[in-house]
């Protein structure tokens, strides 16, 4: 019911996304078809991290977004692939943005059941150009997966225009799951919302050490002269190495 | 087998072909003085290449003798000569005063006529022996000796090693299998020659190992010693897989417990029997039967007094093991007249490191069909190594380019013994089986540490080797072992902790958990430095000074590789994304910063140590990095005998036309600038199929490495091990 009404919620704050992916299923029969062949062709290659990737510059090619995206709507790609086709999708828009294809980008993360290819698929979004893709962000920072929560949280800090999401970053700081808060607090160090600097004081006893951690980089980025006030003694003697290592940082840059 | 690297190593391993038409004369090996060798039979005016090596065996087969090999190995260029007018060539050069005594070497010289090369035969001489005729002509564990008061003589110590190669290429360890070249620590015992005045009837020996991995052999093959309720060659630990998460620790074991033999292991539970002795198949599986001793052995051997030298040998199953061998006379009714007891000790596994020499360099070779072609990044490496490189063909290993992740090389040495060992990871991908077709055989042993689910931590590049260090006084002459982990998993426990076990280089941990790949070897390496008071430099990947460098540019660089790779198209892009700075911030402070102390904290190193080159991550999947600019510090030094040393690294591109020289880099050229004059530095276009899958050259290389120092000989090292 909640990746529903999600769902619907991308829908209705994307309108040119509700039918985007049918329109690209319209496309289908005009795709170039020896580009489709040759696009069939290739195998991913497995990364040195486990995963798979297309490493083949043709999935960079116009014309192999639209095929990627056709691909992840069959059922019968293996989960590891249609991972490698969100991966060769987003890097695909990333050098050759197009509007309407980001439209059933978003479609395609707002229906998507794997939450391996939805958190690429979301990380990607840093890298769209479209009107709705901030709004698209802003709604992920409530969906129901966590993971998603937290690639939203990173993203909107990746990118130039996501300070208009601070205020949401900034409730992200209280979610339940520790990987939001951090990233959370990572993009609003990134953006330098001084707006942010109580609630990411009040991170730094927070129970997960990248949180606390995060928040120290954070703030000496949102004020640096404000943060050199603070009291960090409990920081410098943290148990966390990633920490005290922060608190350093923090230490070696105070004015 | 795979044709290409089978074709390849055969070569390396197979023994030459040649006339020994040259005679060899060396002079004692003794610290501080000098050494004179000689050759007669030369053409006149002719070079004469002098070797030296650490064992008899196939070595170095540079391109001037046409194929052929020395047979010395590891092959070391002593010194050339030129012969006279009588064909007589003859050199001397001062053996450095700190080379130990009782330290096995073999010398041969060469005449370089391509395919009719001339050598000469091979000759041992033991450092710090005075010899009367023309030097030893058996191997000996040398070391001191011990005269009891009967006046029998026999070793302290007996150093060994673990018998983990297959000589006999059987596909089984030589573990109680066969005894060949040299595998087992040959020593002797000299009986009291007034033994029977004194009424010394018999001898008997008597094996005292607890651990059940020692065996003995008695005047070569004709008596064997264990210890009752040894393995007997049925060991466990023989067996090359671990299938402890399956049910059982091997198919042995699986025997004993389930009565399942090896071919229904194999057959029905897809298990690798590999190096088992399979008791259920009749010994006909895996096995290596029972050696060649012929009755059961026993732990004791009574011999009749003789005033002949008893020549034995002990042979491990194991690294690290310590037991001993109790000698005793006996007088005719079996009373002890006297009792002396030899400590058997087997070497530790030590893993390489960059500052040895490098003997052969494999890496994964893709040539065309789905997986592409790789040629860019092979050839240049195939270009300057020639014959001592080789490509393992990427069409039968899964196109599975990470060789290093797979692989760790290390060598199991002891006095007159010299096996390369190769560690098979248990992440268990393509290149897998390679070990097993192209490595596992004569010297050269195999053994894989833990089992079940794999982690990027138990990849290799992710097990590395520190040059040797000196830290707070302790001198780890073999380097110190390193691994990163994330706090909650790391390396395979097994391989922890028999890594930790051997103790000579005493492993650490390090924090890779911000990285995607996770692995030590993607931000920091070692390389030598022969202007550095230790001898090598540490190499540190410094993002600042990558954003210096591009802060130098000119904004309007085109820098298309990363515009179609990373998706910034000129270097103001790159410079100019606030977050991606930030983000490389706060590696640089909450990652790399704490790194490096523990590194220096590890390794007694100081910034004086470490030379900075440019690197920068990206994001690669969640948090987790991966290198943006491809990464430098994960090199390879190839230092190969009598060669110029090589250090391969990644092409960054950081220009407007990749095809454009490195010299117009300036990442490129920061790099060569940093790196001391000693070193060629070629850069290796690994763009396409190892940079954008997250890896870099040192991931997509892996190299054999020429013997270290004798551990047995080093003081440092002995106590490291507690000896």
């Amino acid at each position: 019911m909640t990746n529903l009404l999600i769902t619907l919620s991308l829908v209705v704050t994307s309108s040119l996304a509700a039918d985007a992916l049918s329109d690209v299923k319209n496309q289908a029969a005009s795709l170039d078809t020896a580009l489709v062949s040759q696009l069939e062709q290739i195998t991913p290659r497995t990364t040195r991290a486990g995963w798979l990737r297309y490493n083949d510059p043709t999935f960079l090619e116009p014309g192999a977004a639209t095929w990627t995206l056709l691909e992840l709507q069959l059922d019968d790609v293996a989960p590891e692939q249609r991972r490698a086709l969100a991966d060769a999708l987003v890097r695909n828009l990333r050098n050759a943005p197009q509007i309407d294809l980001e439209a059933a980008w978003m479609q395609q993360i707002a229906q998507e059941a794997d939450p391996v290819v939805r958190q690429v698929l979301i990380e990607g979004l840093r890298h769209a150009t479209g009107p709705n893709a901030l709004s698209a962000l802003k709604t992920l920072l409530q969906h129901p997966d966590a993971t998603s929560r937290a690639a939203a949280a990173s993203t909107i800090g990746w990118r130039s225009d996501g300070a208009a999401l601070n205020a949401s970053l900034r409730t992200a700081l209280g979610d339940q799951d520790a990987s939001v808060r951090h990233l959370a607090a990572r993009s609003l160090g990134y953006l330098g919302d001084v707006h942010a600097f109580e609630a990411l004081e009040a991170l730094l006893d927070d129970s997960d050490p990248m949180t606390r951690a995060a928040a120290l980089q954070a703030l000496r980025r949102v004020d640096a002269a404000r943060a050199a006030t603070l009291d960090l003694s409990d920081m410098r003697s943290d148990t966390d190495a990633r920490v005290r290592a922060a608190t350093v940082a923090l230490d070696n840059t105070s004015p | 087998m795979q044709k290409l690297v089978a074709t390849t190593l055969g070569l390396l391993f197979a023994h030459s072909a040649f006339a020994d038409d040259l005679s060899l004369d060396v002079s004692d090996v003794l610290a501080g003085e000098t050494l004179t060798v000689t050759v007669s039979g030369a053409a006149a005016s002719e070079t004469i290449y002098f070797t030296r090596g650490f064992t008899a065996g196939t070595g170095a087969c540079p391109d001037i003798l046409g194929g052929d090999c020395m047979s010395v190995t590891p092959t070391r260029l002593l010194v050339t000569s030129t012969a006279d007018s009588d064909g007589v060539a003859t050199a001397s050069l001062t053996v450095p005063s700190a080379v130990p005594d009782g330290v096995t070497v073999y010398f041969q010289a060469v005449a370089a006529r391509g395919a009719d090369s001339a050598f000469s035969d091979v000759e041992m001489r033991v450092t710090g022996e005075v010899s009367t005729t023309g030097g030893p002509t058996t191997t000996t564990t040398g070391g001191p000796t011990t005269t009891g008061p009967s006046g029998l003589v026999v070793p302290e110590t007996v150093y060994g090693t673990a018998n983990r190669d297959d000589d006999d290429s059987d596909g089984t360890f030589d573990w109680l299998d066969v005894i060949a070249d040299n595998d087992q620590a040959a020593f002797t015992i000299n009986p009291d020659a007034a033994g029977a005045t004194r009424g010394v009837a018999y001898h008997r020996l008597t094996l005292d190992d607890a651990s059940g991995k020692t065996a003995i052999w008695v005047n070569g093959a004709s008596e064997r010693l264990l210890t009752p309720g040894s393995s007997g060659g049925s060991s466990a630990s023989e067996c090359v897989y671990d299938f402890s998460d399956y049910g059982s620790e091997s198919c042995d074991t699986a025997w004993d417990e389930f009565g399942i033999d090896c071919a229904t292991l194999e057959s029905t539970y897809s298990w690798d029997c590999t190096g088992c002795v399979c008791p259920g198949d009749g010994g006909s599986s895996g096995g290596s039967g029972g050696g060649s001793g012929g009755a059961e052995p026993a732990s004791s051997v009574t011999l009749p007094f003789s005033t002949d030298a008893i020549d034995l040998g002990a042979e491990f199953s194991d690294w690290r093991v310590t037991s001993a061998l109790i000698v005793e006379e006996l007088d005719a009714s079996g009373a002890t007249l006297s009792e002396q007891t030899i400590r058997l000790v087997s070497a530790p596994l030590i893993l390489n490191h960059h500052l040895q020499e490098a003997s052969f360099v494999v890496a994964t070779e893709l040539s065309g069909g789905w997986a592409g072609d790789n040629s860019e990044f092979t050839t240049p490496i195939a270009d300057a190594l020639g014959s001592s490189y080789g490509g393992v063909p990427g069409a039968s290993y899964g196109s599975d380019v990470w060789i290093q992740d797979e692989f760790e090389f290390a060598t199991s040495n002891a006095p007159g013994i010299y096996q390369d060992f190769i560690i098979d990871s248990i992440r268990d991908r393509g290149l897998d089986p390679w070990a097993e077709n192209a490595v596992f055989g004569p010297d050269f042993g195999m053994g894989v540490w833990g089992s079940g689910w794999a982690s990027s931590f138990d990849s290799f590049g992710n097990l590395e080797a520190s040059p040797p260090v000196t830290v707070d006084g302790v001198e780890y002459p073999f380097g110190r072992v390193y691994w990163g982990e994330n706090g909650s998993d790391g390396p395979t426990v097994a391989l922890q902790s028999f890594l930790e076990a051997q103790e000579i280089q005493a492993p650490f941990n390090i924090n890779t958990s911000w990285l995607a790949v996770g692995h030590v070897d993607e931000f920091v390496s070692f390389i030598p430095d022969a202007s550095s008071a230790k001898g090598f430099k540490m190499v540190w990947s410094d993002i600042d000074m990558a954003y210096e460098i591009l802060d130098g540019m000119s904004g309007s660089t085109s820098i298309p590789r990363y515009g179609s790779g990373h998706g910034y198209s000129t270097v103001a892009a790159l410079r100019g994304d606030s977050a991606l700075r930030s983000y490389n911030e706060d590696i640089r402070d909450v990652y790399l910063a704490p790194i490096k102390a523990v590194l220096f904290e590890k390794l007694g190193l100081t910034e004086a140590d470490v030379i900075n080159i440019p690197g920068m991550f990206e994001e690669a999947y969640g948090p987790y990095g991966a290198a943006l600019v491809p990464g430098m510090a994960n090199l390879v030094v190839v230092d190969l005998p009598g060669e110029p040393s090589r250090i391969f690294t990644a092409d960054p591109f950081m220009r407007s036309s990749a095809s454009a020289s490195t010299a117009t880099d300036p990442f490129a050229t920061a790099f060569v600038d940093a790196m001391p004059a000693e070193h060629e530095v070629i850069f290796v276009d690994d763009w396409n199929d190892y940079h954008l899958l997250l890896g870099e050259v040192h991931c997509g290389t892996n190299v054999i490495r020429n013997q270290p120092n004798a551990w047995w000989a080093d003081e440092a090292a002995l106590s490291l091990l507690g000896e």
